[in-house]
């Protein structure tokens, strides 16, 4: 009896060392500033495998709870269309269109999403775009956008593989920033033009800064 | 054509494919990380190379043809990678901004690719 006693205390202090030992070795490494969280050096490829590897498994379990959608309407792949290129091509891209330049910069960078709906159930875009995910840059987008406009961002993710580059480039000029309703000549001379950008020639102010591209050795995404 | 033909054929070794494309093969496969090439085509040892939008790109550095109308050539690859927009207009392949010397290198890390 006094045996067993004796092995299980040799036991537990074992593993109050061992563990004592790990919280300080991670501790060290932490104060010390042994992680390195630059974005300019990716984790190796086993451990990029891994990360990624656990937020796929993470949605698909977690996105059983979304209940499925009904069949998605046209009114609204167009309204998701406009959510798409407004809050997500930046960082994403789209048909033909490339991502902003400093997205290059991101770690883990951001994929295309061209085959998304392909690779995921619409619950899992839903829960994606919705929750967000961790340490990568991808906001909770339920923070910003009501439910319904979620929805309508997975409906145009849905519509993406159908979507051609030429598609995407009708869809901007009917529903974008640049699409006609905006960019109607206004009545008096323009507030505000500056120079050399043809752009903006007849432009709404205000709306002018958004069109005009961007002065940076990157062309603008889409940009022939 | 004859030259880049000569030297792909049985160039395999960094250093030669260097020489030949005048780019990094290291830079270029740390471009292709950050351009998020992987998220439309498979790369061999590439931790998210598993995209199936454009072909996969496995073997590249032996394909007769780039977007099915460019002699695969060094300098046509880096043509075709600043600028697919223009080689063929509306297809999917966006222009991603890469300088000449980023192209050049993503080039020598493709021709890696056997």
């Amino acid at each position: 009896m006094e045996e067993r006693n004796r092995t299980r205390l040799t036991w537990s202090l074992g593993a109050l060392i061992a563990a004592g030992v790990l919280a300080g070795v991670v501790g060290l490494v932490e104060v010390a500033g042994g992680f390195d969280t630059a974005a300019t050096h990716p984790f190796p490829q086993p451990a990029t495998w891994l990360v990624h590897r656990t937020m796929i498994d993470s949605v698909k379990w977690r996105a059983q709870s979304v209940s499925p959608p009904p069949k998605f309407t046209e009114p609204q792949v167009m309204a998701g269309f406009r959510d798409y290129d407004a809050d997500c091509a930046m960082c994403h891209g789209a048909p033909g269109v490339g991502r902003q330049p400093w997205v290059a910069g991101m770690d883990p960078p951001p994929p295309y999403l061209l085959d998304a709906a392909n690779r995921w159930r619409p619950e899992e875009l839903y829960f994606i775009v919705s929750e967000g995910v961790k340490m990568t840059g991808m906001p909770a987008w339920r923070k910003a956008l009501p439910k319904d406009e979620i929805w309508n961002i997975v409906a145009f993710l849905e519509a993406m593989p159908r979507t051609t580059a030429a598609d995407y480039a009708r869809l901007r000029a009917t529903y974008g920033p640049g699409a006609p309703i905006f960019t109607q000549p206004p009545k008096g001379p323009p507030a505000f033009s500056p120079a050399g950008s043809e752009l903006n020639q007849g432009a709404v102010p205000g709306v002018a800064a958004q069109t005009a591209p961007p002065a940076r050795s990157r062309p603008a995404p889409g940009a022939p | 054509m004859a030259l880049a033909a000569v030297a792909l054929a049985g160039c395999n070794e960094r250093a030669k494919t260097e020489v030949h494309t005048g780019g990094d093969p290291g830079r270029g496969s740390l471009l292709v990380d950050e351009e998020a090439c992987g998220s439309c085509h498979v790369i061999p040892d590439k931790a998210q190379g598993n995209g199936l939008v454009g072909p996969p790109l496995a073997g590249i550095a032996r394909r007769a043809v780039i977007a099915g109308l460019l002699p695969n050539t060094p300098d046509n690859m880096t043509r075709w990678l600043q600028s697919p927009q223009s080689v063929v207009p509306g297809n999917a392949m966006p222009n991603m901004g890469l300088t000449q010397q980023q192209a050049r290198d993503i080039t020598a890390y493709l021709y890696t690719l056997d």
